[in-house]
């Protein structure tokens, strides 16, 4: 139990990247399938792209906006040398279970602006209802893992970890919607 | 300072040196980093454990050696 919530004790720098590497291509190939774009670090939502670029772009800006912040905040608060690699590979493997939420929104239809402005007129299922579910735990666990990758990577603990990785989080989190909407929603 | 096994006592006004102090896992660890060339890697290697959760543990030992040479 405590391996799926902190991996980052066994596993880190090298081998976690290429685990994570794995995880993130196969995610991306469903979320092509299934429409799953995770569109900022704790950000996912259907949306129906031609291309597999938007979703492996948005994956890969919404890594990388945590990786910065999650060094910098490490650079400023805590006196540990730490490694990048490190940081870069816990949380690819952090992101592991959006793997999951990827097959679930194959069970979430695409809702577009005309169908949100009247509710009523969407038709929605029991499986819409458990998906969305499923994959808000899977994100809560995606960011349990973000706070354990943190916490080991950078050598922090206690409410200075608290409130330094939620600080990390907000930021990374503003960042990668930025950089996303400006690129793909010009 | 005495012995459980053969209950030879020492007694004098000395000073102990901070790694004598230190708990028996924390002078284990120092032994086998030693052992280990001061590799982090290497001793990654050998607890089975990651980089990071290595070099957290030699920076407590380090924490604590501080504490008590203060």
């Amino acid at each position: 139990m405590v391996f799926i919530f902190n991996p980052f004790t066994k596993i880190a720098g090298g081998k976690a990247l290429w685990i994570g590497g794995l995880f993130a291509i196969l995610t991306l190939a469903i979320s092509y399938f299934s429409h799953s774009a995770f569109d900022g670090v704790i950000d996912f939502h259907v949306a129906p792209f031609t291309s597999i670029w938007p979703y492996v772009s948005f994956y890969i800006i919404s890594w990388l906006c945590l990786v910065l912040f999650l060094g910098l905040t490490g650079l400023l608060f805590t006196k540990t040398r730490f490694r990048w690699i490190d940081i870069l590979g816990t949380t690819l493997l952090s992101r592991a279970p959006l793997l999951l939420v990827a097959l679930a929104a194959f069970a979430i239809p695409y809702i577009d602006k005309e169908q949100l402005s009247d509710i009523t007129q969407i038709h929605f299922t029991a499986g819409f209802f458990i998906a969305s579910f499923f994959s808000l735990i899977c994100i809560i666990w995606t960011v349990a893992l973000y706070y354990n990758s943190y916490r080991v990577c950078i050598n922090i603990y206690g409410s200075k970890a608290v409130w330094t990785f939620i600080l990390a989080l907000i930021l990374a989190e503003i960042t990668s919607l930025v950089f996303i909407h400006s690129i793909h929603f010009k | 300072m005495s012995c459980h096994h053969c209950h030879t006592k020492v007694v004098g006004d000395y000073k102990l040196p901070p790694i004598m102090l230190l708990p028996a896992e924390d002078q284990k660890f120092m032994l086998d980093f030693v052992k280990a060339s001061g590799s982090i890697k290497l001793m990654a290697e050998q607890m089975s454990l990651s980089y990071p959760t290595v070099r957290n543990i030699l920076d407590s030992v380090i924490e604590k050696i501080k504490n008590l040479e203060n």
